[in-house]
């Protein structure tokens, strides 16, 4: 019984680890304390240059994405991702190992797109409030989006994504993908929460109307 | 609080909202449903852009939260219950009416048959594949046991509050982990202990055969195929086996499971048996109560206190010093020499059923209880008040079980069967659940791991008997009273209760009602199985 309840403990809250699979990028994201990831990051810090180079093939495709849904895609979001690793390859002694690593390396991705929107648009009020964010929404708008993701369902909500403002579209990318708590999120784009939490649940409306308007159901 | 906005829910979605605003939303969560169904869309609306951002495959569909009758298939559904019923009630009768004469083995309620088969079934598993079998089977109780616990504190740590849920685990765990160093495991196929060997721990053996010759100072757990005990066992002894044989001695209780115990030696404790063939011979002796359930039972020796016996046939040459009780008894006979100290109490059908040897003395009185013929019986027992107390008792009781229920889970009632289909395939599903939990457990049981998983798992069986009938009864109401009317705990109450009240006055009327309780048990165990498919970690 001691040795079950033991062996049990750390299985709490999650599911059993899985033997022999593969870590990759998206499994291991909210594992802080993957033995893969943390051995790695141990050698990179001590300077190992194939150690870094196996973080950034665990979450290359990740920052790529990240930069490219924030960017578009073109050379901006591949200078962007490639300043990433410089970036963090510079920073990593700064690195909480409490926090996952996903999340502290597309933090980092994140200011560098934000930086290139901002200097892209020559203003730097991008994210500030506006009276547009003022004005009542009708109630009730659609109800939020659910279902199976097809491929022609994915390229549908993907080209909605697109075409949201980038205003809505930046913190979007943040909180869905990279996982962002609302105040990185509010740091990143100079707002506060709540102004983060009404650009996010302004976004999903859009986001809704962007799809109900392409394809009525 | 008045219904909270989008952008707020939208807020404590992120899990960004904090404080005050927090509780007073989760408090007010709890009571409005239609918030909580919000709340839900817009949880499955972040891992779907989550899905769609990081480009990840989603397979599952989400599936809409609350099944409905519906309408237009619904003509097949009456048709479908009716059928079943019909048949389930007419076979039932006919079984419980008198079997035909000479096919008593197959009557499932007697002892003889169901023994060997379980027996039979077990030893057979283990011996054609041991290795795999427990392999599986150590898994399984691993991941169960997370599992169980893992749900546990999620539902504890959602309703109640995180500290305290934290500690009473904790405890739990502590609690339930006894130090693993006062157990002597053996896993050899064969296990002994020499006359002249002296274990200081506790025992617990898994094996083919074992055989106890010298002296171990704490219990004994066994799960053998034949255990053999010439030497001394301090403590208890506790024995799931096809043969006992203790000619030793045993300084506390000894319960046992088996097919065959023959007790030579003495017992200082008590003596608790399930066995089909029983013997305590001459020279056995029990230090204080016995407590069996036998098929055969052939009593020679010496009991000082007490006996309860279940069983079909008894046979008792020995002496018992208290009182002798004797229930649900197909055949007893006190030969001459047998010695009852205080009152002989005895069930039977007929007066020819007991026999008393003019050689057998009673200190006390014997008394014959003579049964009825259970036709005569069932209709008597159907004009005693008292048996409608006692079902109101069980009524309140099983719905104060579901509002209880209501009020922890309330998705969990959000079940239903909309076809014919649905219906034969949701008896189909609660025949499996009905059937292969009891295997399982007693498989997981058989392995060490597995003693407490066992005990974890038939709590949860039972459970999940219990609310598959109340599942029932929410659904037969849901379909009198329509889905509407239960938006809140008093609507809920409403409709459960008339659902309730119908489950229970058809699986008591006579003859049928049993017929109808099992129907009700396997349509809603099929029911437990659809709602537990939904939940989120098999949901995907």
């Amino acid at each position: 019984m001691h040795l079950l309840a033991s062996a049990c403990r750390p299985t709490l809250v999650g599911a059993l680890p899985v033997i022999g699979s593969q870590p990759r990028g998206a499994e291991i994201s909210n594992d802080p304390d993957h033995v893969l990831v943390r051995a790695q990051i141990e050698r990179a810090r001590r300077g190992e240059t194939e150690a870094f180079g196996a973080l950034f093939g665990s979450f290359g495709a990740d920052v790529a994405r990240l930069c490219a849904r924030m960017l578009g895609s073109g050379a901006d979001a591949e200078d962007a991702a490639s300043e990433t690793f410089l970036r963090a390859r510079r920073a990593i002694d700064d690195y909480d190992a409490t926090r996952p690593f996903r999340t502290w390396l597309l933090a980092i991705a994140a200011h560098r797109c934000i930086d290139r929107l901002r200097q892209r648009t020559r203003e730097q009020k991008l994210f500030a409030p506006t009276e547009l964010d003022a004005e009542t929404l009708p109630h009730p708008g659609p109800s939020p989006l659910r279902g199976e993701l097809d491929g022609e369902r994915r390229r549908a909500v993907t080209r909605a994504i697109d075409q949201l403002p980038e205003r809505y579209r930046a913190p979007l990318v943040l909180r869905y993908f990279a996982e962002q708590s609302y105040l990185e999120i509010g740091v990143a784009l100079e707002l506060s929460e709540a102004q983060v939490g009404m650009l996010l649940y302004r976004a999903r409306r859009k986001l809704r109307e962007l799809l109900t308007e392409g394809s009525p159901e | 609080m008045s219904h909270p906005d989008e952008a707020l829910l939208t807020t404590y979605v992120d899990d960004a909202l904090t404080g005050a605003a927090r509780s007073e939303l989760d408090s007010h969560l709890m009571r409005c449903r239609e918030c909580r169904t919000h709340v839900v869309a817009l949880r499955d609306e972040s891992a779907f852009l989550g899905d769609v951002l990081g480009e990840r495959e989603r397979p599952m569909p989400v599936r809409e939260a609350v099944p409905q009758i519906e309408t237009g298939v619904a003509i097949g559904l009456p048709l479908a219950i009716a059928a079943v019923t019909i048949v389930f009630a007419v076979v039932g009768a006919l079984l419980e009416s008198r079997m035909p004469g000479g096919l008593d083995v197959l009557h499932p309620l007697r002892l003889k048959g169901a023994y060997e088969m379980a027996f039979d079934f077990i030893f057979f598993l283990r011996d054609s594949a041991p290795g795999a079998l427990e392999l599986i089977v150590s898994l399984g109780a691993v991941a169960s046991l997370s599992a169980l616990l893992s749900f546990g504190v999620g539902l504890v740590y959602r309703r109640l509050f995180g500290t305290t849920a934290g500690l009473v685990m904790a405890v739990v765990l502590i609690g339930g982990g006894e130090p693993a160093r006062a157990v002597q495991l053996e896993l050899d196929k064969e296990t002994r202990v020499a006359s002249d060997e002296v274990v200081e721990e506790s025992m617990v053996i898994t094996g083919d055969r074992a055989r106890i010759d010298g002296t171990v100072k704490g219990d004994v757990v066994a799960t053998v195929e034949r255990l053999q005990i010439t030497g001394r066992i301090e403590g208890n002894l506790y024995v799931f086996a096809r043969d006992l044989d203790l000619t030793g001695s045993v300084g506390g209780s000894v319960h046992v499971i088996s097919q065959r115990a023959r007790i030579d030696g003495e017992i200082e404790g008590s003596c608790l048996a399930v066995a089909a063939m029983y013997t305590l011979t001459k020279d056995g002796q029990v230090g204080k109560d016995g407590w069996l359930l036998l098929a055969h039972g052939t009593l020679d020796g010496h009991f000082r206190r007490d006996v309860l016996i279940g069983g079909e046939d008894v046979e008792l040459a020995g002496t018992i010093e208290r009182n002798l009780d004797m229930r649900f008894v197909d055949q007893a006979r006190l030969h001459a020499g047998a010695r009852v100290g205080g009152d002989v109490d005895a069930w039977v059908t007929n007066k020819d059923d007991f026999e008393q040897d003019p050689g057998a003395q009673i200190g006390g009185t014997v008394q014959l209880h003579l049964e009825e013929d259970p036709g005569r019986q069932a209709f008597w027992d159907r004009v005693r008040p008292s048996l409608y107390v006692a079902h109101a008792i069980a009524y309140a009781a099983s719905f104060a079980f579901g509002l209880l229920l209501f009020a922890l889970i309330p998705s969990l009632f959000d079940v239903g069967i909309r076809s014919g289909r649905d219906f034969f395939r949701n008896l189909l599903m609660g025949f499996v659940l009905l059937v292969v939990p009891p295997c399982a457990i007693v498989l997981v049981g058989l392995t060490l791991v597995g003693l407490p998983v066992a005990v974890l798992a038939s709590f949860v069986y039972i459970t999940c008997l219990y609310a598959a009938e109340l599942l029932v009864a929410m659904w037969i109401g849901r379909a009198l009273l329509g889905h509407e009317a239960e938006a809140s705990l008093w609507g809920f109450g409403r409709v459960f209760f008339v659902g309730l009240a119908i489950v229970f006055i058809a699986s008591h009327l006579p003859y049928v009602g049993k017929p109808i309780l099992l129907l009700c048990v396997l349509t809603g165990l099929g029911l437990v199985f659809e709602r537990a498919r939904r939940l989120p970690m098999f949901a995907g």
